[in-house]
Parts: structure tokens; C-alpha cells; sequence
């Protein structure tokens, strides 16, 4: 797989904080890549300076093999931080001025505003939108001319479940078209639910990188957690401390969370218990999730 | 240049506060000259009439309506403050260049506007100047044509206030104080230093050395009709001042380019 974009060793200074410090990584063709931080971490610097906007301190990238110029942005569909529109447009005008910008034709215009549900409000002006019909705006002009890359920052800001659902979904049948996805969020279910490949800010550093699955697996390899519960917890939790492979037990809202060797497993368990008398009537493996993981990597504070 | 000049037009074609403002400088422009001419025949029916002759006249037709208009010179500038601010508080100085501009594209644009504006000002003064002189002309010896070079000298001085705003602007970056600053410096703060300057040059020949501020210089280009007869050689040359006008353009333009080249948008 051929790399969409590739970074290399890139630094960005406000004054004396380094918003960016050495961060490498590149983008497989064809995978949705999330970029992972809490705010604050570097997201949007990261991809200000992709898209030629903010200038680097250092290092550098390429688009394609290609260093960044017009000609390529062109053929990308871009969301960044904020929907960035002329407040006394309608959005069909705003997307006009886009798409001459890109040097699209305007045809597939009424189309775009149909895929972010704003068809019925073309002729409003940008000023009179909702926060979410200003990020579907924004989410519409970054599909015109059908383009097979495409950076979403935040691209669920401001919706509401059933908009957040409908993009989300949005975003998958795009990959599916073969379409390069590279997507920031701190919003780690998104991630998990969208992404194939992510990246981990935090600070400006480069914590990993590589396919979810894979992120998620070296965290598997070090313990699982199992939700078990009894109708006397009590005699429960003194037993299943003494069980091979139990490392902690923790009593918690009416279940415990027992944290346990990778070779423990909840038939196991259920037969450990049995052999005890006691009937367990709740037992669940919980897959460790990338919100562990994260907070595992980032040490589980905000950078604010 | 035609698709960016195009996409300018998308801009500002529905934005009504800029029509608004441009239909009233063209107003303005018409007004004030009318209003001087109407003070200019009252004198002259004073009494003094038979002394003085009409300023209206096309042998000073066009130094006179260029002159009065130039006191118009803060409306070219909230145009192209208002235009570019826009962009930056929209942020759509930031989308154009992701969507597929280069920083070059936004900046060439916004010269061009400026010199637009310029050309449609001095058309205005033009279109006034043409049915003030068929008015007042009473059938003296000068032609139509004569110091008609005033209008060039017009959109000279427009086009350089126009690039100083856009200067500010870039440099500022938020309407309100940019548009502060611009009146500031072009009301107060220019006249100030160029008094300053005149002031301690005053017993030299070198007090003239204060016209060459990068406002006044444009100024001095347009001054009193009649006044330049009286007291000559207050003045550099207007070839001088052409040239002075046209490095302050170029200049002005280059840090507006270099600027926003250079920051983070």
C-alpha cells in the first residue's frame, strides 16, 4: 500500500510551546486514518500544516509522493476546525465559490446539499444555519467533485446523535468507494467505531501509530478485565481472589471487575465458581477498548 | 486571472453592505462636488463674481472636482477593510487556500479590487466633472480637455490609499482596530508628522521634504486650485510626486504580499 500522505519529523512553535514536536507517520491508501488526541494535543496544527494554512517550524510532507501545492488540494476535500463560509451567502452561493475554487464544475452541487440534508435550505443564508447545518455545510463542500482524499477535522462537531450517525456512516461509505479518509477527533468511540488506521497525539508527540486492531491488541496482550456478579458478591470476591490467573478484584456498582491473566477465560471462571457453589449471574468479557488503551498512552489527563 | 476575478465577483455580488457603501461614495462624490459648485456661484453673485472666475470652469474644471473629492478618501478604504476583514473573521481567507488557492491568488485579487475601486471613483469624478463643466462653462477659451491629466492623479491617489488600507488590514487583521488605525493615520496622525516636519524645516527650502509622506505625497499631487499660482515652489515637481505616489504603491503592496506569504493564516 502506497502512502497518501506521509509525514516526516514535523515541528510546529507558537512562541515558546511546541504545538507539534517530530511527528512521523503516513496515511495507507485507502484507509479511514484517525488522528487521535485530547484537545488541545496538536490535531489541527498537524493538519493546518498539511493543507498549507500554518507554516511549519519543521520537518516535513508529502502528498502522493508529491510536496504540498495548489494544484493537489484541489483534489482534496477538506474540512478544518471550523465551517468557513461568507456569512451573507446562501449555502448553494457558498458552495459555488468553492467549487470555482477548486475548478469543479457546479453540477453536482444540489446533489452534495442532498447527502448533508441541507437541499431544503440551499437559498438561507450561512448566517441563519444551526451549529450542525454549518458543519454539514462544511462536510458538503469537502465532497464536491467527488474527491478520493479526504480530511475531516472534527467532522461530528455540533451535530446531534442522529447527524453524528448519519456521518459516521457517511464517512464508511466513502471508504468503501475506496475513498483515503484521514479524520482528527478526541472523541475515541468515533474512532473505534470508523477508523482502520489511528494515530495517538498527545502534547505534540507522536505517542503510536499503526491499524486499530493492532493498537488495540498490544493492550490485549497484557491483561483482559472480566465483569462478574453473585447474589452474595461478598463470598465471590473472597473466593475468585484465591483463583489462578486473578490479579486484582474490584467491587464496583454491584459487580466485580476482575482484572486477569490473557489465559483466563469466562469459561474458566464459570467453571471455578461452580465448583465453589456459587451460581454466578452475570459474567462479561470486556474487550479492552481504545479508551483504555488511550488512557493507558496518555496518562488519562487533558493537555487544556 | 479571469476564474479569480470571477470568484471575486461570487463574493461580492450578493453582499449588499458593499453596494450600499459604493453606491454612496459615487453619491458622495456627485453631492460634494455639486455643493461646491453651488458655493462657488454664490461667492461670485456676492459680487465678487466679475474678479473671480468660476472654479468650474474648465480651465480649472478638473483640478476642482478631483480636489473636492479626495476629501472622500475614507470611503475607498472602508471598502477594501470591510472586504478583506471579512475574510479573515469568515476565515474564508483560510478555505480559499485549502480549497485549492495559492496565498499569492488571495493577495493578486485584493490588488486588483483595489484598483477597480480606483478606476470606478474616477470614473465617477469624471462623469461629474462632465456635466459640471457643460453647466458651468460659459464659453471661455479653455477646452474640455485641459488638465484633464487631474483624473489620473485622482486614481493615483485612490489606488494608494486603497493599497495603504490594504496594508493595514493584512497586517491587523480584525476590521474595527484596522479600520481605526486607517483613520487615525490618514486624519490626524500623517498630518502630524508632516507639520512636525514642516515645522523645523521651516526657514530651509527643504520644508517641502514634509509633502513626501506617503499620504501627502498623493495630496500634493491634487492641491488648491489657484493656490499653486500663488505660492509656487512650496511643491516638488508632479513628476516627482508620480514617482514618489508609484514607489509608495509598489512598496505598500510588496509588505502586504510579503505579509501574508509569510504568517499563518
Amino acid at each position: 500500500m502506497s502512502a497518501v500522505l506521509s509525514v516526516n519529523n514535523l515541528s510546529k512553535n507558537y512562541g515558546f510551546v511546541r504545538a507539534l514536536n517530530g511527528v512521523s507517520f503516513d496515511v495507507p491508501k485507502g484507509s479511514v486514518f484517525g488522528i487521535l488526541g485530547p484537545n488541545g494535543s496538536g490535531k489541527t496544527t498537524l493538519l493546518g500544516i498539511v493543507m498549507e494554512v500554518l507554516k511549519s517550524t519543521g520537518g516535513s510532507y508529502s502528498w502522493q509522493g508529491q510536496p504540498g501545492n495548489a494544484e493537489q488540494r484541489r483534489q482534496i476535500g477538506t474540512l478544518l476546525e471550523t465551517p468557513n463560509f461568507y456569512h451573507y451567502l446562501s449555502g448553494e452561493k457558498n458552495l459555488n465559490i468553492s467549487a470555482a475554487i477548486k475548478q469543479r464544475n457546479t453540477d453536482d452541487i444540489p446533489q452534495v446539499l442532498k447527502t448533508v440534508n441541507l437541499f431544503g435550505r440551499k437559498d438561507s443564508k450561512f448566517s441563519t444555519y444551526s451549529l450542525g447545518m454549518k458543519q454539514r455545510l462544511a462536510i458538503g463542500s469537502a465532497l464536491l467533485g467527488n474527491p478520493d482524499i479526504l480530511v475531516f477535522d472534527e467532522p461530528t462537531n455540533g451535530l446531534d446523535p442522529a447527524g453524528i450517525a448519519e456521518i459516521r456512516e457517511l464517512i464508511k461509505e466513502l471508504n468503501r468507494q475506496g475513498k483515503t479518509i484521514i479524520m482528527a477527533s478526541h472523541i475515541l468511540d468515533e474512532v473505534e467505531k470508523v477508523c482502520t488506521h489511528v494515530a495517538i497525539i498527545q502534547k505534540g508527540v507522536l505517542k503510536t501509530t499503526g491499524p486499530v486492531s493492532e493498537v488495540l491488541d498490544t493492550a490485549a496482550d497484557t491483561a483482559i478485565t472480566i465483569t462478574v456478579a453473585a447474589d452474595n458478591n461478598e463470598l465471590l470476591a473472597q473466593e475468585i481472589k484465591n483463583m489462578m490467573g486473578v490479579q486484582s478484584v474490584i467491587s464496583s456498582e454491584g459487580v466485580l471487575i476482575l482484572q486477569c491473566d490473557i489465559n483466563v477465560n469466562p469459561s474458566t471462571i464459570n467453571q471455578f465458581c461452580f465448583s465453589k457453589g456459587i451460581i454466578l449471574n452475570q459474567l462479561l468479557m470486556k474487550r479492552k477498548t481504545l479508551e483504555t488503551r488511550f488512557l493507558e498512552i496518555t496518562g488519562g489527563v487533558s493537555d487544556r | 486571472m479571469r476564474n479569480l476575478l470571477n470568484i471575486e465577483w461570487l463574493k461580492i455580488k450578493n453582499y449588499r453592505a458593499f453596494w450600499i457603501l459604493m453606491v454612496l461614495y459615487v453619491i458622495a462624490i456627485i453631492g460634494s462636488n455639486v455643493i461646491a459648485y453651488t458655493i462657488n456661484n454664490q461667492v461670485r453673485e456676492s459680487g465678487a463674481g466679475s474678479l473671480v472666475p468660476s472654479l468650474y470652469n474648465y480651465s480649472t474644471l478638473w483640478n476642482m472636482t478631483t480636489f473636492v473629492s479626495t476629501f472622500l478618501f475614507l470611503f475607498p478604504g472602508l471598502l477594501i477593510i470591510n472586504n478583506i476583514g471579512n475574510e479573515f473573521s469568515f476565515k474564508t481567507s483560510r478555505q480559499n487556500v485549502i480549497d485549492g488557492w495559492n496565498r499569492q491568488h488571495f493577495i493578486t485579487v485584493k490588488l486588483v479590487f483595489a484598483v477597480v475601486i480606483s478606476a470606478v471613483a474616477t470614473l465617477a469624478v469624471f462623469a461629474t466633472g462632465l456635466i459640471l463643466g457643460t453647466v458651468a462653462s460659459d464659453g471661455a477659451s479653455s477646452s474640455m480637455m485641459n488638465d484633464i491629466h487631474y483624473l489620473f492623479y485622482f486614481f493615483l491617489q485612490t489606488l494608494l490609499y486603497c493599497i495603504v488600507a490594504i496594508f493595514i488590514i493584512i497586517w491587523i487583521r480584525r476590521s474595527g482596530l484596522a479600520i481605526g488605525i486607517y483613520f487615525a493615520y490618514s486624519l490626524v496622525i500623517e498630518n502630524l508628522i508632516s507639520g512636525f516636519i514642516f515645522w523645523g524645516l521651516r526657514h530651509s527650502d527643504n520644508s517641502r521634504f514634509s509633502t513626501l509622506l506617503p499620504l501627502q505625497s498623493s495630496d500634493s499631487l491634487i492641491r488648491t486650485p489657484k493656490l499653486k499660482d500663488v505660492m509656487p515652489g512650496q511643491n516638488f515637481s508632479d513628476t516627482v510626486l508620480i514617482v514618489v505616489v508609484l514607489a509608495y504603491i509598489v512598496f505598500f503592496s510588496w509588505l502586504s504580499y510579503r505579509n501574508f506569504l509569510k504568517r499563518d493564516l
